[in-house]
């Protein structure tokens, strides 16, 4: 897709005398903001009230202006005045070097450099001064470790040669043919840079500054100790300086726990973690390379150069949709596609394009009818096979408000909060093994298509929402975690059609490692508590081994077996023994150690709030008592078919 | 690596910790517990206006708050959340200021709120940034979406607010004892 040209052309459109502007095309990596009026429309919502629509634009630099240029205020360094001063001149080194990084993506045509060092002044940045500036000075209410701040057009908009954009007296905009360039410089050598004349789209970055918190320790080799690494965040910030959002990549695969460079978060105190976000993961090299596609453009700086890699050529798109069972788009649900065998997560996306609406006085407004489709483009490197997932951006582990605006929009509108799932070819609203995904390949050319329609589940669980208790076992080499289920409950929606799809179970894993945690098995099993108030396991069915856990999430448990048959053989063993209890069973082989506390590196979340269902075994012990309930659930679906006699 | 501990004895006889982690790029990334506990009040209120201004050269939003229930904390009926970032007009451009990861509202819409103790100037910050801010949903009957014990908990304002006020009375921490 060339987004660029398509847009480019709706520029066109507006210079010839059409009244409303056109957004740019949302990539649905970008970050974001509200643009001017595109138009009006009367909400059924809103009893018919007319209101201004509002588009949500993606912010990113113009073709013309994508060779961008930095100026690092050498004023002071960071850490000033302590033992641990670092020099502005070895800051800016290390910035440029994770600029680099990002730089050598071939099949992106931004690049971004430090070509300047100058002393701006003791104060903090000032935006929209067409001085893109790093610095280490802050406000000192600044609250983050650093920001990247951009200004960017709200409107479609043509710049006129000789113009004061910014009015400090002096014009900030040149004509090409007289200047003999068509690209963003500083062509009257004041310190700023002028755009060329023409026009420009909305949400254009006309500006970029990235600040580093004057109150943070500063550190170049990442420690243990807690001071953060300066170029661990610079990466990072001048990511979002490319225009991109977040990431929900907070286990790179099946093997590897840290996050991508986008993630919103990162342990500063893991030396490990912080080396990991120097680098701009595959994710992160993608998102940018869709935005700024490397032989796909109009202007000298697209065309292929040495090592460079045509986008067309490293690069497919995974297209398609979301919408729920009722047929209803989804917007700001968190699409991956991850590569197989190891489940390396190559992209995400967030689905859906959205608007909000003004009502002229500057007010804007959130209306059910501003989701205006859940559709998605997932860029990710071609001949590889993948899986494809999707999340909801419901804080775990990451919420909708460190994306975008159009995943707040979503969350107002409810659309936050789904069962995770895999898709599936055929994939539909009531499905009975929602998290097996079916592998594919994806081609150089033509574009597989993935529709996912949100399965609707419901949930038997003992404890929660409640007071949650992060615990750890000392001393593990093996733990089982056994979760009782009501009976009856069972039985009962058994009788009701319901169908036993998996489960749930929150998993914690600590911080401080990077690797990630698996399951040995999970299984259902038949047996009863005992005099004593132990478990006795008769019998274990639906067995599935190795589930890779879900840092800061629930991770979706599937029982082997025909999920068909396991409601039959359940109903049986229950019916046939007064007894029998149903068990959920979570085992934990060959436990880990963390790398510096000592302890393993996962459990399972605890709930408070109430006792008498949840066991342990340790070493292969007797299975005990606890008292607090684990965070482990049962899944169901109902497809409304006829009810088996022997289930009735 | 910065977490708390805390010393439990289980019926097996094993020793468990209590933990909570870890930090970010560009902010502290905090648990649910934290968040509450960090917060000088819990407020849900509707957005009443959304208003710009610049201030020493940054582009700052100020949202103001109609206040329906605290849960805890003192404020009055109105509160103003200053944000980085938003709307303003440079010259003849409307343009707007964008900073990742900084919490956006919307008129009318509703919002359980974390918030810091308030500046000089009477204005409050959100607590973590987005980490303190959840949405009330309009389509949900007034439901909002907690993350607790690692699940996106939807719940009414109501239990909200308990599950809220256990965290801030520090239930969380209990020891137990075999």
């Amino acid at each position: 897709m060339n987004f660029l040209k398509t847009s480019l052309l709706s520029t066109v459109l507006v210079s010839i005398g059409a009244s409303q502007a056109f957004a740019q095309t949302q990539t649905n990596r970008q970050l974001d903001s509200i643009g001017a009026p595109i138009g009006t429309e009367a909400l059924p919502s809103a009893g018919g009230a007319v209101f201004d629509v509002l588009p949500i634009v993606g912010i990113f630099w113009d073709e013309r202006c994508a060779s961008v240029e930095y100026t690092f205020n050498t004023n002071v360094g960071a850490n000033p005045g302590t033992s641990n001063e670092i020099s502005a001149n070895l800051l800016a080194n290390i910035v440029q070097r994770g600029l680099n990084r990002w730089n050598d993506n071939p099949s992106a045509y931004i690049e971004m450099n430090i070509t300047n060092r100058t002393d701006l002044g003791p104060q903090p940045r000032v935006g929209g001064n067409f001085i893109n500036e790093v610095t280490f000075i802050t406000d000192p209410t600044f609250g983050a470790l650093a920001s990247s701040p951009s200004t960017s057009l709200a409107a479609d908009t043509t710049f006129v040669a000789g113009e004061d954009l910014d009015f400090d007296g002096d014009s900030d905009v040149f004509d090409p043919a007289v200047e003999g360039i068509n690209v963003c410089s500083d062509v009257d050598g004041d310190g700023d840079f002028e755009f060329p004349a023409g026009d420009y789209l909305a949400g254009t970055i006309l500006d970029n500054d990235v600040q580093f918190s004057s109150t943070v320790l500063w550190e170049t080799i990442p420690t243990v100790g807690g001071g953060a690494d300066v170029d661990a965040v610079s990466t990072h910030e001048f990511g979002h300086s490319h225009g991109l959002s977040h990431s929900f990549i907070n286990q790179i695969s099946r093997v590897n726990g840290t996050t991508s460079t986008m993630f919103p978060f990162i342990s500063t105190d893991i030396p490990a973690a912080e080396i990991g976000t120097r680098s701009p993961h595959v994710d992160d090299l993608a998102a940018s390379a869709y935005i700024y596609q490397e032989g796909n453009g109009t202007t000298p700086i697209s065309d292929i150069q040495p090592g460079d890699i045509a986008f067309d050529q490293a690069y497919a798109l995974v297209t398609g949709s979301v919408s729920d069972a009722a047929g209803n788009p989804i917007a700001g649900a968190a699409v991956s596609v991850a590569r197989q065998p190891l489940g390396r997560v190559d992209s995400v996306v967030y689905s859906g394009e959205t608007v909000a609406f003004g009502d002229g006085s500057g007010g804007a407004f959130v209306f059910p009818e501003g989701v205006r489709n859940g559709d998605f483009a997932i860029p990710a490197p071609v001949g590889e096979t993948y899986v494809s997932n999707i999340e909801a951006l419901d804080g775990l582990p990451a919420a909708a408000g460190n994306i975008s605006l159009n995943a707040i929009i979503a969350d107002i509108l409810g659309q936050t909060s789904f069962p995770e799932e895999g898709f599936n070819i055929g994939d539909r609203g009531v499905e009975i093994r929602p998290n097996e995904a079916q592998p594919f390949v994806l081609p150089a050319t033509g574009r597989p298509r993935i529709d996912y329609v949100l399965n609707t589940e419901t949930i038997q669980r003992n404890a929660g929402p409640g007071n949650s208790l992060s615990g750890n076992i000392i001393g593990a080499s093996s733990i089982r975690y056994v979760e009782q289920f009501d009976r009856d409950e069972i039985l009962t929606r058994f009788s009701n059609g319901d169908v036993l799809i998996g489960g749930g179970a929150d998993a914690f894993l600590f911080a401080e490692t990077d690797s990630t945690l698996t399951f040995s098995r999970a299984a259902i099993g038949l047996g009863r508590v005992q005099n004593d108030g132990t478990v006795f396991l008769a019998r274990v069915i639906g067995e599935t081994g190795a589930i890779l856990a879900d840092d800061n999430d629930l991770t979706p448990i599937t029982f082997g077996g025909a999920n068909q048959n396991l409601r039959f053989e359940i109903a049986e063993a229950l019916n046939m023994f007064p007894t029998a209890e149903v068990f959920m069973i979570l085992d934990i082989d060959n436990v880990q150690t963390g790398p510096n506390s000592g302890f393993p590196i996962g459990f399972l979340l605890n709930d408070t709030t109430q006792a008498g269902t949840s066991f342990l075994s340790i070493n292969n012990g007797p299975i005990n008592p606890v008292p607090f309930t684990w965070t482990m659930q049962l899944h169901y679906v109902n497809d409304g078919r006829p009810v088996p006699p022997e289930l009735q | 690596m910065s977490f708390k501990k805390y010393i439990i004895g289980i019926s097996a006889g094993l020793a468990l910790l209590c933990t909570t982690s870890a930090n970010a790029t560009t902010l502290n990334k905090l648990s649910f517990n934290e968040v509450v506990n960090q917060s000088a009040a819990c407020v849900v209120g509707k957005v009443q206006s959304v208003e710009s201004v610049t201030r020493n050269g940054q582009v700052m939003t100020l949202t103001t708050f109609s206040v329906s229930s605290t849960a805890f904390g003192n404020v009055g009926q109105t509160v103003t959340v200053e944000t980085a970032g938003g709307r303003s007009t440079m010259g003849r451009l409307l343009v707007n200021e964008v900073v990742a990861g900084t919490p956006r509202f919307f008129n009318n819409q509703e919002n359980l709120l974390f918030l810091s103790a308030p500046n000089a100037a009477g204005e409050y910050s959100v607590v973590g940034f987005n980490q303190g801010r959840f949405s009330v949903n309009p389509a949900g009957a007034g439901l909002v979406t907690l993350p607790i014990n690692n699940e996106a908990e939807l719940m009414s304002v109501d239990n909200a607010f308990s599950v809220i006020r256990a965290a801030r009375a520090g239930s969380s921490d209990l020891t137990i004892t075999p």
